[in-house]
């Protein structure tokens, strides 16, 4: 059931490729397509299928710059100018959910991204929807039944991104633990709720609100005077200044969910950010991703 | 029977005066009607940001300029292989010439947008407000000669056959 779903995925993800690419594309066994993480396009280069980390070419095709053009064209509608801002950042969101990060010259101007040209390669990321598995953590994140502020730990690509998607999803659609509560979610890079045409494209529950493409240090006043979040939920918390935006928000009696990276072989000790995240003394419970062979074990702590 | 005769050549006469005037007019509504769409289009790309698949299938595609621009841009962008520029310049080419000269440049701006699409909509623009002056003038003289024509070749024919 599971891998249908994920099977179906990858075949939307395919639709954003040229009928030349495609084709070969769809041409793999069902269960390779639920596998697949992302898709590769390298101008000059075979197609790669991303499986658990490791990159898998489709040897008979040949990315060319024009299939690299109009996948940019399909991803964004034909309208790169909707998805301006992103494409500055290195990315766009196409329908669907699917995050196509680009690579080429960057143009730039006083010293930031002004957006990017002559496209090398792409990269098509297939979002995957684990619904439930935050389902067995949130007891141990509950205290006299009421939600506590969460960090998600875990190294890059274990699924902080997921399990926080399912952790909103769950507390704002309410559970037989806890009543439905309004969530307002920040989404700088567009991976939670990866908003199209101002419509979610993956499951962040009915009581979300989501404030899209806005770095965290300004969205949080932001949704904190206009929104009146019950919780406030973030994605990779990764600047000083976040930490304080953070700070401010539990002052205003808000619950935090938020993630944040760390390396598998150092603690968070050794990251400025990290160690300032946790001596601020905001957080209550981590959740720590750990992946072995492909299965993730999610261990909850007790911080306060 | 001459009366009948003389009658069929008059009308005949009205009859091609009247398709060349209708080509003629058809021409300068289309330019008319192009010149209108791209403000639409300017105005939902640079100012509200909307899709362009959005836009020509809302507000385009519906307009006087549908028929032979917007609706097959829509379709061909849909089904075709290639990229936004290269459909662009597939349709204008079936514009009448003089047109289609004008607006093939914003094939490059279409998918980018911004102040540098709206400089070439506000020059495509202009052209044609400008081609549509200059053959509107130059039509009203052609148009008069023609009729000129017509009906003196009917007469001559009348007189000389009668």
């Amino acid at each position: 059931m599971r891998e249908s779903f994920l099977a179906e995925k990858y075949e939307k993800a395919c639709k954003l490729l040229p009928s030349r690419l495609s084709i070969p594309a769809l041409d793999i066994s069902r269960d390779k397509m639920a596998l697949v993480e992302e898709i590769r396009l390298r101008s000059g280069g075979p197609i790669q299928l991303v499986i658990a980390g490791s990159e898998l070419p489709l040897l008979q095709t040949r990315v060319i710059g024009e299939d690299l053009e109009q996948i940019l064209d399909r991803a964004t509608e034909f309208s790169r100018y909707t998805a301006e801002d992103s494409l500055r950042a290195g990315f766009v969101t196409a329908r669907g959910g699917f995050r196509v990060g680009v690579c080429g010259s960057v143009i730039t101007s006083d010293g930031k991204s002004d957006g990017i040209r002559d496209i090398s390669s792409l990269s098509i990321r297939i979002p995957r929807e684990w619904e439930d598995i935050a389902r067995p953590l949130l007891p141990k994140l509950l205290s006299n039944g009421c939600l506590t502020n969460t960090l998600i730990l875990s190294p890059p690509g274990g699924g902080k991104t997921t399990l926080l998607r399912d952790l909103v999803r769950l507390v704002s659609d309410g559970s037989e633990l806890a009543p439905p509560l309004r969530v307002s979610l920040v989404d700088e890079r567009g991976e939670v709720a990866a908003m199209h045409r101002g419509i979610a494209q993956l499951s962040v529950g009915s009581h979300t609100d989501v404030l899209n493409a806005c770095p965290k240090r300004i969205a949080i006043p932001m949704l904190l005077r206009a929104m009146a979040p019950q919780v406030l939920a973030l994605d990779e918390i990764a600047h000083p200044a976040d930490v304080d935006a953070v700070c401010s928000a539990v002052n205003c009696g808000v619950v935090i969910l938020a993630t944040a990276h760390v390396s598998p072989d150092s603690d968070w000790e050794n990251r400025p950010i990290l160690r300032k995240l946790m001596n601020s003394g905001v957080f209550e419970r981590s959740v720590v991703i750990e992946v072995h062979k492909s299965v993730r074990n999610y261990r909850v702590e007790v911080l306060a | 029977m001459s009366a009948a005769g003389a009658l069929l050549l008059i009308v005949s006469a009205v009859w091609g005066y009247l398709i060349r005037r209708r080509c003629a007019v058809r021409t300068l509504q289309l330019i008319r009607a192009l010149t209108e769409d791209l403000g639409i289009l300017r105005c939902r790309i640079c100012v509200h940001c909307r899709p362009l698949p959005e836009i020509l299938k809302t507000e385009l595609s519906r307009g006087a300029g549908g028929a032979c621009l917007w609706e097959p841009f829509a379709k061909l962008l849909s089904t075709s292989e290639c990229s936004l520029g290269a459909c662009w310049a597939d349709i204008v080419e079936t514009l009448p010439g003089e047109v289609g000269i004008r607006l093939a440049p914003l094939g490059q701006f279409l998918s980018v947008g911004g102040e540098s699409l709206a400089r070439a909509i506000d020059e495509a623009r202009e052209e044609l407000a400008a081609l549509y002056r200059e053959r509107q003038e130059k039509q009203g003289t052609e148009l008069k000669l023609t009729a000129a024509v017509y009906f003196s070749f009917a007469l001559l024919f009348i007189l000389t056959f009668a």
